[in-house]
C-alpha cells in the first residue's frame, strides 16, 4: 500500500490526519497524490449523468477508496497554508471591509474561509471535501481554530444525513448569509489532511489538546527510496576509493546520506534530519560516472546548509556529522582547535563549495561510521 | 460502467445574456436579442446544424413563407428533460434553421413555453450565466443551468471541464463537444 493510499485509509477512518516528517521526505508528494486519488480528477472513464450530485456530470470517482469517502460521487479538494498572519475569518468567517470593486466606501463584508467553504460543500447530498493545510505549525494555529477545535473530532461531527448526533459539538459563526451568530458543526464527510516540519525552529510546538485530535501520520528518510529512485542495490562489498561508474558515486551518495542521518539524530533530534528528497531533487537522472558526482555536488549544498541550520552556533556538532574531528583522509572539512587571548574556539576549516573532484572523498569520509 | 445509458455523449452550452434571460420569459423583441422574442439562437449554423441532428432524433418538414417564397425546410425535434422544483419535467423542443433574414443561426424555437426561466442561475462571481444541454447514450437529452464559476471549479468529469475553460477563454457564445465524433465548437 503506498504512503497515499495508506493516509486515505487514515482520513477515511478518523477524519484529521497530521503528516509529519523531517525536510525532503515527500510530504507535499503525497499531499499531492491524496488529493489527486481523493477527486479522482484522472479523466478516466466516460463522462457520466449522476442525478444525484449538485453537479450533472461529475468526476468519475474512484471506486476503491476507503470508508465513506469512496460513498460521496462529488469530492472536491480546498487548499490551504498557514503563515503567522493567519486569521480565524480565514478559516472560517468574519467582518472584513468590503474593498471588493463598485463596493460603497466604509462597508463590511463577512468571508468565507476556508475550512467554511469546505464544510459546506461536505454538507450538500453526495459530495465530500478534503482540506488541505499546509505548515499547520508555522502560524498561530489554536487561535485560527478557536472554539471549533473540538467539533473537528469525528464523532463530534454531525452524522451522514447532515443531522446533530448526541455527540455533536456546535460552536458559534458568523452566519455569512444572515449576519447572525449561530450554531454550527461539521459534517461527517469533512476531511482535514494537515502537514507540518517539525524541524522549523521559528516556530513554536503545537498544543497536546490540539494534536491529540488528529491522527498522526510520519515520513522517514529512506535509504530504500533513494535506491529506488537512482535503480541501484545496496553494495555488499566496501566502497572503492575511486569510483567507477555512476552506480558507484550514487551507491556512496546513499551510505553518506545514512550516517550523516545517524549522527544528526543523536546530536540534534530525528525530526532534524535529511530527507531523501534532497538527494533526488537536483535536476534530471544521472546516467554518468561525471553526471552522477555534479548531481551529488549541487545536492551537498543543500544539504550543508541544512546541517548548518540544525546546529547553528554548534561548531562541534557541526564537527560530528561532517566526521571533520576525525581527521579523515580526503575529508574536505577538519575541526580546528584555536584560542581566541585565553579562550578556546573551535572552526571548522574547509571549502565553501565543494567541487566534483571533492564529492566522492568528502561521502567516503561522511560514510564512515567510526 | 454498470449504467452505460448514463453515459454522456453530446454537449451543448451557451451563454445567458440579458436578452436571452428575457427570451426564456418571452419578454423579447428588441434588436439587443438578436430579434426573436422566443428563440434562443445558434451561430454559426454550418457547426451547430449537423450537431443538432445527431441530437434531437425526430424530423419533420414544413414550409416556409418569407418575403412571397415559400422554401420546405426540415425541423428537429426531441424530448427534453429537466428537474425543477424537486419534480422531472419534459417537454418537446423544436429546432429551426436559419432564416433568410438572419442567416447562418439555427434556433430553439418558443423557449419561453418551456417556463425555465426561474431555473437561469446567476454566476456568484460575476461570471456567465450558462445554459447546457447534453445527450446521454441512452438518447434522453438533459437540459441543465449552471455558471461559469462552477465550470471552473466544481467537480466537472475533467473532459467537460476542460473543454468549458476552453470554450469560455475563447469568447464565443456558443459552444457544442461532440464525444463520440470528436467533433468540437469552438475548435479550441
Amino acid at each position: 500500500m503506498s504512503e497515499a493510499d495508506e493516509v486515505l485509509k487514515l482520513l477515511a477512518e478518523h477524519k484529521n490526519v497530521l503528516l509529519s516528517g523531517p525536510p525532503g521526505t515527500g510530504k507535499s508528494m503525497v499531499l499531492s497524490k491524496v488529493a489527486a486519488l481523493f477527486s479522482m480528477q484522472t479523466g478516466a472513464g466516460n463522462p457520466t449523468y449522476n442525478p444525484t450530485t449538485g453537479v450533472p456530470i461529475p468526476a468519475t470517482p474512484a471506486a476503491n477508496l476507503p470508508g465513506h469517502i469512496n460513498q460521496a460521487a462529488n469530492r472536491k479538494v480546498f487548499r490551504t497554508v498557514l503563515h503567522q498572519s493567519s486569521k480565524h475569518r480565514d478559516f472560517f468567517t468574519g467582518l472584513i471591509p468590503d474593498a471588493r470593486s463598485g463596493a460603497t466606501p466604509g462597508k463590511f463584508r463577512i468571508t468565507e474561509g476556508t475550512l467554511y467553504k469546505a464544510s459546506e460543500f461536505a454538507k450538500q447530498p453526495g459530495c465530500a471535501s478534503l482540506l488541505i493545510i499546509d505548515e499547520i505549525n508555522r502560524g498561530p494555529t489554536v487561535q485560527v481554530f478557536g472554539g471549533a477545535i473540538v467539533a473537528i473530532e469525528p464523532e463530534k461531527r454531525l452524522d451522514d444525513s447532515g443531522n446533530a448526533t448526541p455527540s455533536t459539538q456546535f460552536f458559534d459563526l458568523l452566519d455569512p448569509s444572515s449576519g447572525d451568530i449561530i450554531e454550527y458543526a461539521f459534517p461527517a464527510r469533512l476531511y482535514i489532511l494537515a502537514a507540518m516540519n517539525q524541524a522549523d525552529v521559528s516556530v513554536e510546538p503545537l498544543d497536546v489538546a490540539f494534536l491529540r485530535r488528529w491522527a498522526p501520520f510520519s515520513l522517514e528518510p529512506s535509504e530504500k527510496k533513494l535506491r529506488d529512485h537512482f535503480n541501484i542495490t545496496a553494495a555488499t562489498s566496501p566502497l572503492p576509493t575511486s569510483p567507477s561508474s555512476r552506480d558507484e558515486v550514487l551507491e556512496a551518495a546513499v551510505q553518506a546520506f545514512s550516517a550523516i542521518n545517524n549522527r544528526v539524530s543523536l546530536g540534534r533530534g530525528p525530526e532534524f534530519q535529511i530527507g531523501h528528497g534532497m538527494l533526488m531533487a537536483t535536476g534530471s537522472m544521472p546516467t554518468t560516472k561525471d553526471e552522477a558526482l555534479t548531481h551529488v555536488a549541487v545536492a551537498w549544498r543543500v544539504i550543508k546548509n541544512h546541517i548548518d541550520e540544525a546546529f547553528f552556533g554548534d561548531v562541534r556538532g557541526t564537527a560530528i556529522v561532517l566526521n571533520a574531528d576525525k581527521g579523515l583522509q580526503g575529508n574536505p572539512y577538519v575541526l580546528e582547535e584555536n584560542s581566541f587571548g585565553d579562550t578556546p574556539r573551535a572552526q571548522i576549516k574547509g571549502p565553501g563549495m565543494i567541487s566534483e573532484n571533492q564529492i566522492y572523498d568528502l561521502l567516503l569520509a561522511l560514510a564512515k561510521i567510526a | 460502467m454498470n449504467n452505460n445509458g448514463l453515459n454522456v455523449i453530446r454537449v451543448l452550452f451557451q451563454i445567458i445574456e440579458g436578452g436571452d434571460r428575457r427570451k426564456f420569459q418571452a419578454l423579447s423583441n428588441d434588436s439587443d436579442t438578436g430579434g426573436g422574442a422566443r428563440d434562443l439562437r445558434f451561430r454559426p449554423e454550418s457547426e451547430f446544424w449537423p450537431f443538432f441532428e445527431k441530437v434531437f432524433p425526430d424530423r419533420q418538414t414544413t414550409k416556409r413563407t418569407s418575403k412571397g417564397s415559400t422554401t420546405t425546410i426540415e425541423v428537429l425535434s426531441g424530448t427534453i428533460h429537466w428537474d425543477q422544483l424537486a419534480s422531472a419535467k419534459h417537454a418537446t423542443l423544436e429546432v429551426w434553421p436559419a432564416t433568410n433574414a438572419r442567416p447562418n443561426e439555427s434556433r430553439f424555437s418558443k423557449i419561453s413555453r418551456l417556463d425555465m426561466h426561474d431555473l437561469i442561475v446567476d454566476d456568484p462571481n460575476g461570471g456567465k450565466s450558462i445554459f447546457m444541454l447534453f445527450q446521454q447514450q441512452n438518447g434522453v437529452i438533459r437540459v441543465h443551468f449552471t455558471t461559469e464559476t462552477s465550470l471552473r471549479n466544481d467537480n466537472w468529469d475533467p473532459t467537460i471541464k476542460k473543454f468549458a475553460k476552453e470554450w469560455l477563454d475563447s469568447g464565443s457564445k456558443s459552444a457544442f463537444l461532440d464525444l463520440v465524433s470528436k467533433r468540437r465548437y469552438p475548435n479550441v
